[in-house]
């Protein structure tokens, strides 16, 4: 009886175990295209209304979800502060203290550290330029998520499963 | 509240220097940095080098000029290069900010600057009631004339427009309460920030910032029908015939430019033929012998001196 129920558990753990896994990358990929729409946003802010990058971070700050929400917030609100460093300095430092522990994968986060070499100049063009090519970056991560994406949800269930099975096998 | 402003576009370096000389900023009128040279303000009419340490002038450096140009753009160069074509950036509080350095030309014509080395902070003043001896001449059965302020440069025709607009919007003893629309192409009339306007314009006040003046007078005229429309240094061919048209579209016109007197305005092309024509009704000369902002007379259309400066109040010439 109680290894009946023990092996149930520890079943029962493994599946979870892959069922989280998979969810991890669903998130992944949810936080993508919400990160993409968030630079469109920055993009067409930047082209078309020349706004200064702090009122476009605390524009697009007050109608996103966290932790966008808190990082362009705060980003804004440092900006506006002047107190000292670079706009790169303040953008790596500011992802770092807030995009971390997000979902965003770790090359996604070194690229989007990079982009912020490239804003703040003072050629208009340059910006919109250094914008559409982090979102063809992007689009590139994202195209590369979906396609594998299902492939590997269902790898992850069946490792779950089978995983599950071989601990169960093994400790009977 | 103003020196804030002010200190919060300079370089840390200079904002603790200033901090420590303990300025009194109603009487700072200009700031300096020229790279690799001593940082000089103009304060109180005199210039006034600041000590990094006794007797050793404090040098500007290349961080220095860095710094304080992410600050006055905050950190968006980009979204200030119409302005920078002009060669100034107006900040919040329409402190203007000079820049000097090399030109990109594009096709014959202005298109940026790079390798800024001086940069010059001139000080928006705000002095409510600086217009009150002005109103008695520039109004009849509380109603304006058209007016022209002409005023060499830092002699205060900004600050001087900005307070008669601020009391012809909210109505004084003289001319009852008006809507005044204000074509702010440089910022320094309303020193807006986000739209809103940080310097007192009054309650009937329209503001359109940023935008080219004749552009600006025609979409007012059509968009928020002011009975008066004021506008700083015109000059340009398009500017005086936007001028010239709200002037027949029953609107009344504020107008400010640089010029030392009279004549020498009407000796101005395009504008000149405006005063041949007695467009304007009353003519506001400016100077600063003694202080400045000082009135050096007041003429009618036919530049018949109704006030002259060094006279007590309300004598007639």
């Amino acid at each position: 009886m109680l290894k009946a129920a023990g092996s149930i558990l520890v079943f029962g753990a493994a599946v979870l175990l892959g069922e989280w896994k998979a969810t991890e990358l669903r998130e992944q990929y949810a936080q993508l295209e919400y990160v993409r729409q968030l630079f469109y946003i920055l993009q067409s802010e930047i082209r078309y209304a020349r706004s200064p990058l702090n009122e476009i971070f605390s524009y697009i700050g007050n109608s996103v979800r966290e932790p966008y929400k808190t990082w362009l917030l705060e980003l804004g609100r440092k900006l506006e502060g002047r107190n000292g460093g670079t706009f790169a300095d303040l953008w790596k430092t500011s992802i770092g203290e807030h995009l971390a522990a997000s979902a965003l994968p770790e090359n996604e986060l070194l690229r989007l550290e990079e982009l912020g070499e490239r804003l703040g100049l003072a050629d208009l063009e340059l910006q919109i330029r250094a914008v559409e090519l982090y979102l063809t970056q992007l689009d590139a991560s994202i195209l590369e998520i979906r396609k594998d994406m299902k492939i590997k949800i269902r790898l992850y269930h069946c490792l779950g499963i089978m995983g599950g099975l071989l601990i169960v096998i093994l400790l009977l | 509240m103003r020196g804030d402003t002010i200190l919060n576009i300079l370089p840390r370096s200079i904002r603790l220097l200033l901090k420590k000389e303990r300025l009194d900023f109603s009487l700072l009128q200009e700031i300096k940095l020229r790279m690799y040279r001593p940082l000089l303000l103009v304060y109180g009419g005199e210039e006034l080098f600041v000590d990094r340490v006794r007797g050793e002038p404090y040098i500007v450096t290349k961080e220095d000029i860095k710094e304080m140009l992410d600050y006055i753009s905050r950190y968006s160069l980009y979204a200030y290069e119409q302005e920078m074509k002009q060669g100034f950036i107006t900040v919040e509080g329409g402190h203007r900010i000079g820049m000097a350095g090399q030109v990109i030309v594009d096709g014959g014509r202005v298109k940026n600057m790079k390798y800024i080395s001086s940069v010059n902070v001139r000080m928006s003043h705000e002095i409510l009631g600086c217009a009150d001896k002005v109103f008695p001449y520039i109004t009849r059965q509380r109603q304006l004339y058209h007016t022209l302020i002409i005023s060499p440069p830092r002699c205060g025709k900004t600050t001087l427009l900005r307070d008669m607009i601020r009391q012809i919007s909210d109505g004084n003893s003289y001319v009852r309460g008006k809507t005044v629309g204000v074509v702010d192409e440089r910022s320094e009339i309303g020193g807006c920030y986000m739209g809103v306007a940080q310097n007192h314009l009054g309650i009937r006040t329209d503001i359109l910032d940023g935008c080219p003046k004749a552009e600006g007078m025609i979409m007012l005229i059509r968009s928020m029908g002011p009975e008066i429309i004021a506008v700083d240094e015109i000059g340009a061919q398009e500017d005086v015939h936007a001028v010239a048209y709200a002037m027949h579209c029953g609107c009344k016109l504020i107008a400010t430019v640089h010029g030392a007197s009279v004549e020498e305005i009407k000796r101005k092309p395009v504008l000149g033929g405006m005063l041949l024509e007695k467009c304007f009704e009353r003519y506001i000369v400016l100077g600063n012998d003694e202080k400045i902002g000082d009135i050096l007379g007041i003429y009618d259309r036919n530049e018949t001196c109704i006030f002259q400066g060094n006279q007590t109040e309300k004598e007639v010439c």
